[in-house]
């Protein structure tokens, strides 16, 4: 039996994690290819309803990655509103049974390459002492 | 349990596009900052409604896709108190998301007024 991959969603921010993952990548940093990466201008740009449709489409986790509290924000407080708005959805998740550390937000900036390498490799190890999602039961195969 | 998982997950969606909740949370740190409420009361009030809202989705989305039911039959199906499901449609009977539209021995047949998604905008202009 193959051992289980997780899947990952992952939302980063234009300016600052995006270019952190670009910077991971150009300095040819190694991490796992579990994470499926989707460009937003901003992690307050990330609605709740997204991050739970991820859940619900079967995804095992979902980062949330963003530019660095309290001020590094391109849009002023757009990571204060992803900050609290992942607080609220990890209750949502374990009143649901979801465990609550499926769900994840990260500051990265754009001279974080190393930081985001490391984030990725750490939710990974993470997401296989967890298992599969309880949305798909015996999934995990490929990404 | 994953499709009874997916149900919940597809009213937590619904529950999110709630304009009181989404404004509430948009708001946070700077009613928390002001002094008008303390986290944890905020963090209550916000667990409130969302459940609320989860609950409300989860029975709009079964009188969607099941069609008319009763209180007794939603009460078997999501696990919720007869007096939970009947105080959540009073008020949804009172939004326009939900109408009685016929009787079943003792009991009201209701079913949801349009889709949800249009639901939420009707009850946007009340």
């Amino acid at each position: 039996m193959s051992e289980f991959s997780p899947r990952i969603v992952g939302f980063l921010c234009n300016w600052c994690s995006y270019a952190g993952a670009d910077l991971a990548g150009l300095s040819r940093l190694e991490y796992p290819t579990n994470i499926r990466i989707i460009r937003v201008m901003c992690s307050g740009r990330v609605d709740p309803a997204f991050i739970i449709e991820a859940f619900k489409e079967g995804a095992d986790g979902v980062l949330v990655a963003g530019c660095h509290l309290p001020s590094d924000c391109h849009y002023i407080a757009g990571n204060f509103k992803a900050n609290r708005r992942v607080a609220l959805l990890k209750r949502v998740l374990e009143q649901f049974g979801i465990d609550p550390e499926r769900l994840r937000i990260e500051w990265v900036s754009a001279s974080e390459g190393q930081k985001f390498a490391m984030v990725v490799t750490k939710m990974v190890e993470d997401l296989k002492k967890l298992g599969p999602s309880p949305i798909r039961p015996g999934g995990g195969d490929g990404v | 349990m994953s499709e009874s998982l997916r149900r919940k997950l597809e009213a937590a969606i619904g529950a999110f596009k709630d304009e009181r909740l989404r404004w509430l949370v948009g708001r946070s740190e700077e009613l928390v900052l002001s002094g008008k409420m303390s986290k944890e009361e905020f963090d209550n009030r916000v667990s409130d409604i969302l459940q609320t809202e989860i609950e409300r989705w989860l029975i709009l989305n079964e009188l969607k896709t099941k069609g008319p039911q009763t209180i007794e039959t939603l009460s078997r199906t999501l696990g919720l108190t007869h007096r939970r499901i009947l105080e959540h449609m009073i008020a949804m009977r009172w939004l326009g998301r939900v109408s009685v539209v016929e009787e079943e021995g003792d009991w009201y047949l209701y079913a949801a007024t349009g889709s949800p998604e249009t639901a939420t905008e009707e009850e946007t202009k009340r």
